[in-house]
């Protein structure tokens, strides 16, 4: 037996079972699945009718279970099963949740707390305010720790080849924070610039928000923070770290995937060189994009960033073998060489002048060798970003005719459809279903393309359309120019006999540690997957780099977890949070199309600051905790720990205390009291909050505007007694609670007016009927009546309206600048589930039922298994305790029971 | 009856629903709350709402967000109408 008995909650009456079992000797597990323990009462004011201080009389009790010798405390745990075990005992397994805190580290100072950008309602304060997602429950945990809320990988987040943490710079721009937001990119990508406006944006198409509208522009709210970012620093704030290592790597290519293989390795403290082929350093950034696109001091800027780390470029330097990089001392190589072989059309005439490839074209456009295509007609051939870009260029080199000719439909164009619709508005011609099948030429040159017209059949291996000719549709037009960019092939060249090819030319690599087969050769980018993308180039050299690193460092590349992070958060789930999404539509502008086509400027204009906050506004902070890192970064102890998982652990008890507390009754409920929609209306939990020591608030003020309330009403009964919603018992405790508010109200503020409109006070405890008489002595004035109808006026003021008992039934109405609604309790009958054979009964009104309660309290129907507090039903904080002794006995004698069972 | 409490007694919206979003925006709102309590600051609710044409509630909610984590303090006495007033937190 682990322990003799699992106590499940830990509000005061688990306490007081698990406190009594523990000091009779009984090894105890005290599971509660709040980071705290105390339940209710710890939040609560004062209590009736002694009017003593709630948290003065909890805290020793916290204090006392938290470090009682026989009793293991697990916070924040859930119990996930539990099971007889046919021999008088259970098996439970229990779920420690994680918490994302290691809380042998931390001290409970809150720094994180304060660092963290996101806020959420704060549910310890009845959502009267708001708190942050990391952070400490309230003033009076025990254990005072910190956790972090988290639901999962933002959607943008998780799409991201690289990792970029999109949430999490959007959650800082919203802060204003526009240099943390920049920073928080560079961590995992150093071409923060060129992903700002050139990235295809995965994480743009899975924003939850984009099915809602109004989703925020996550690729040019980083193109935002970069040029606010480079605006104010022309170079890295940086040089190279400080750590340094004795082993030397070599890069070949410094394409995006180059880049950021260096960048990281440099960080580790590498002295990394990159070899590149050309006379400058980018790839396909700087050979193949065209500046409206992306302008090439972009580029410059982000290279420096690699640079400022120590990395060496040598340009014009191509590496013909791998092993004489190896015997000149580079003890890793990697090799991200790109594909920058254009594919043929294979058909009569290419060769001819007057047709080019699609990356040769834009190359010499972007090399600064002026192409005069004034009055020229020009047929771009493809249906790629590659060919795309090349008809835009085409027109901004003065075009006269720009037609755009793909083989397939518009839907299965492989471009970016937000590329192609702006190629369209600026006037190039779209022609599908058509495919050259010869050039010919005039005087040396092209002159006309002729063409089959395509049509599709069935889906290839792929899962796209292919599409064949059809016989006899052959046509032809006049062309000047034409531009072949139907995709890209691996050319290896000379390295190509160094190593293992895949079928397609490109070079084969463990697709996880992206390792050749030479252990010191490693291989990224495009090369390795094909004609891919600039942030798959850049997550791939990534990933590389960290393999690399283990490698050099001599360990195994079995054992790393590259990049380790939650299950993406759930879509419906995060719009099921809210009823509604006011949203603020932030436009991103751009150039007029007839403006912009006259040059090489940029299109999209960029976001002013206002226009960037608006829209990081927009975003649902769809992973709760948006991984901005802040919390990571303040923590004085270094307990932030994003690699925490749940861990489910299993045990044998001897018997089992249910004391799984209530829950409060969902006021909205009663449709005709507005709560939720008038801000004035609030449960009495929230004003226990607004009068308790640990308030929310430094006084009693009314949430409509922050007022002093001075006519106060409440309605008892609020969802008990009440046939029309499900709950026909009395609460037991509104009635004593309501007077002890409206005493604790009339000491903070004398000169109020309170009203309790009632149907009767029930007070039948000990000491209960002078607190009323008390309570009546004080002014407080007592209304027997009927609630019709609370409305709102101009201003925020309720207009409460009654049937007065006392006058013969007469409908009246009260004015009230603040209305308390004496919720009633709930059951919390999720502790049925608890048992995995459904066997733990629950009475009518779904409290744990008590078979033989006259004679047998806090027994239920599983023999071994007890209930402690008012997981049996409505009971205050005097009779919880009484409760939870008698559950305390019933399982002691139980326990002894089964010792001395044969 | 339904027998599941989550469905006889579904979540209340008081910690969910609205106040999320309200929560979402408040950093969004805080330079421009700040700014205006620099500027022209001590101001109640009231003020702040309507200098910047956003919901009294909202402006509270917000409010009391500056003054738990001390960006903003509140004024010891409230005016005769009840209000008190708020100012940037020198203190931090
Ligand atoms: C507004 C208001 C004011 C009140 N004022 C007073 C007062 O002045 N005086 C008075 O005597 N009474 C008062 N009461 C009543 C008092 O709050 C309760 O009597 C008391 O909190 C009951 O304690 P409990 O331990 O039974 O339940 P709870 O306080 O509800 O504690 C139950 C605990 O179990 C945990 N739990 C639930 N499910 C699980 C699970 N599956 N696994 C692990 N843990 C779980 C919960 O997180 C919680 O910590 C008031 C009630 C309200 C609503
Ligand atoms: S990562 Fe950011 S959002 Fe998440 S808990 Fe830490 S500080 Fe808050
Ligand atoms: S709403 Fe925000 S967190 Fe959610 S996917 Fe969109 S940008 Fe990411």
């Amino acid at each position: 037996m682990d322990y003799d008995v699992m106590v499940v909650g830990a509000g005061i009456a688990g306490m007081e079972s698990a406190v009594s079992l523990g000091d009779m000797g009984y090894q105890v597990l005290l599971v509660e699945k709040e980071p705290s323990i105390g339940g209710k009462m710890i939040l609560l004011s004062k209590v009736f009718p002694t009017l003593d201080c709630a948290s003065c009389i909890s805290t020793p009790r916290m204090a006392q279970a938290a470090s009682h010798a026989n009793i293991d405390l697990r916070v924040f745990s859930e119990v996930r099963e539990i099971r007889a075990d046919g021999s008088g005992g259970f098996r439970a397994r229990v779920a420690q949740k994680p918490a994302f805190v290691d809380f042998a580290k931390c001290t409970g100072c809150q720094d994180c707390e304060k660092a963290c950008t996101v806020t959420v309602p704060d549910e310890y304060n009845e959502g009267l305010v708001s708190r942050r997602v990391a952070h400490i429950a309230f003033p009076q945990a025990v254990p005072k720790k910190a956790v972090l809320d988290r639901a999962g990988t933002s959607p943008c987040t998780f799409a991201c080849p690289a990792g970029i943490k999109a949430n999490g710079y959007i959650s800082l721009i919203r802060q204003g924070e526009f240099a943390k937001a920049f920073q928080l990119v560079l961590e995992d990508a150093p071409l923060v610039g060129t992903l700002g406006r050139a990235c295809y944006a995965f994480c743009q198409r899975e924003c939850t928000r984009e099915e809602i509208g109004d989703a925020p522009h996550i690729r040019h709210l980083k193109r935002f923070v970069a040029d606010w970012y480079y605006a104010r620093h022309a170079e890295p704030e940086y040089g190279p770290t400080e750590k340094k290592q004795d082993k030397k790597v070599a890069v070949v290519g410094s394409g995006p995937a180059g880049l950021s293989a260096a960048f990281f390795l440099a960080r580790e403290g590498y002295p990394v060189t990159i070899f590149e082929a050309d006379a400058e350093a980018g790839g396909m950034l700087r050979s193949s994009l065209p500046d409206y696109r992306l302008p090439k001091d972009v580029v410059d800027r982000d290279i420096r960033n690699v640079t400022a780390l120590g990395v060496e470029i040598r340009t014009s330097a191509p590496v013909e073998s791998l092993s004489r990089l190896r015997q000149e001392g580079y003890d890793a190589v990697l090799v991200a060489i790109g594909t920058p072989k254009p594919r043929k059309l294979m058909v009569p005439g290419e060769e001819l002048p007057g047709v080019l490839s699609g990356i040769e074209f834009l190359a010499e456009v972007l090399c600064g060798q002026k192409l005069d295509l004034r009055g020229k007609r020009v047929v771009v051939v493809g249906g790629g970003n590659v060919a795309v870009d090349a008809a835009r260029t085409a027109l901004r080199l003065g075009a006269a005719k720009v037609v755009l000719q793909y083989r397939r439909s518009r839907a299965e164009m492989p471009a970016s459809h937000e590329e192609v619709a702006a190629a369209e508005a600026e006037g190039v011609e779209l022609s599908f279903l058509s495919n050259p099948v010869a050039f010919a030429g005039e005087n040396g040159r092209l002159r006309r393309v002729r063409s089959m017209r395509m049509k599709p059949v069935a889906a290839d291996s792929d899962g796209r359309r292919r599409t064949i000719p059809i016989p006899g549709s052959e046509f032809a037009a006049d062309f000047d120019l034409a531009v072949v960019a139907v995709g890209l092939s691996a050319e290896a060249a000379a390295l190509r006999r160094e190593m293992r090819l895949n079928r397609d030319g490109t070079i084969w690599a463990d697709a996880r540690t992206l390792q050749t087969e030479a252990p010191w050769l490693f291989a990224a980018g495009d090369a390795v997957t094909g004609p891919a993308m600039i942030v798959q180039a850049i997550g791939l050299g990534k990933q590389a780099s960290f393999f690399m690193d283990r490698w050099l460092r001599g360990e195994s590349l079995e054992g790393g977890e590259f990049a380790p992070r939650l299950p993406v958060a759930d879509k419906q789930e995060v719009l099921a949070r809210q009823a509604e999404y006011p949203g603020r539509s932030v436009e991103k502008s751009e150039r007029h199309p007839r403006e912009r086509v006259k040059d090489f400027a940029e299109v999209d204009l960029p976001f002013t600051a206002a226009e960037a906050l608006a829209s990081a506004a927009n975003c649902l902070n769809c992973g709760i905790c948006s991984e901005c890192q802040e919390c990571r970064k303040a923590c004085p102890a270094d307990a932030i720990d994003f690699d925490q998982r749940e861990k489910v652990n299993e045990y044998n008890v001897g018997a089992v205390v249910v004391a799984t507390g209530f829950r409060l009754f969902p006021a909205e409920l009663m449709e005709n009291f507005g709560f939720g929609r008038f801000a004035n209306v609030i449960s009495a939990m929230q004003m226990d909050r607004l009068v308790a020591p640990t308030r929310p608030f430094n006084y009693v003020l009314r949430p409509g505007d922050g007022k002093t309330p001075a006519n106060i009403a409440y309605v008892l009964c609020t969802g008990s007694r009440d046939r029309t919603v499900n709950n026909p018992i009395c609460s037991r405790v509104c009635c004593m609670y309501s007077l002890k508010q409206a005493q604790l109200l009339l000491g903070a503020l004398p000169v109020a007016d309170v009203t309790i409109y009632n149907i009767d006070i029930r007070a039948f405890g000990k000491g209960y009927d002078e607190f009323y008489e008390q309570t009546r002595a004080m002014g407080v004035r007592f209304v027997k009546g009927k609630i019709a109808r609370i409305s709102e006026k101009d201003g925020g003021n309720l207009l409460v309206r009654y049937e007065d008992i006392d006058d013969n039934g007469t409908v009246r109405e009260a004015e009230h600048d603040l209305v308390v609604l004496s919720v009633g309790i709930v059951a919390h009958d999720e502790c049925r589930r608890l048992f995995a054979d459904g066997s733990l009964t629950v009475d009518e009104n779904l409290f744990v039922a008590q078979p033989g309660r006259q004679v047998d309290p806090a027994r239920t129907s599983i023999p071994g298994v007890f209930s402690a507090g008012t997981a049996t039903g409505p009971l205050d904080i005097p009779d919880a305790i009484l409760h939870a002794g008698a559950a305390a006995a019933q399982t002691a004698a139980y326990l002894e029971k089964m010792k001395r069972k044969p | 009856m339904k027998d599941d409490g989550r469905e006889r007694f579904p979540e209340s919206v008081a910690i969910s629903g609205r106040k999320r979003e309200t929560a979402r925006q408040e950093f969004a709102v805080r330079a421009r709350v700040l700014d205006l309590l620099r500027e022209k600051g001590p101001l109640t609710v009231p003020e702040v709402a309507q200098a910047l044409g956003i919901p009294a509630a909202d402006a509270h909610w917000w409010l009391m967000g500056f003054v738990r984590y001390n960006q903003v303090k509140a004024s010891e006495k409230a005016d005769d109408e009840g209000y008190y007033r708020y100012a940037i937190n020198e203190a931090k």
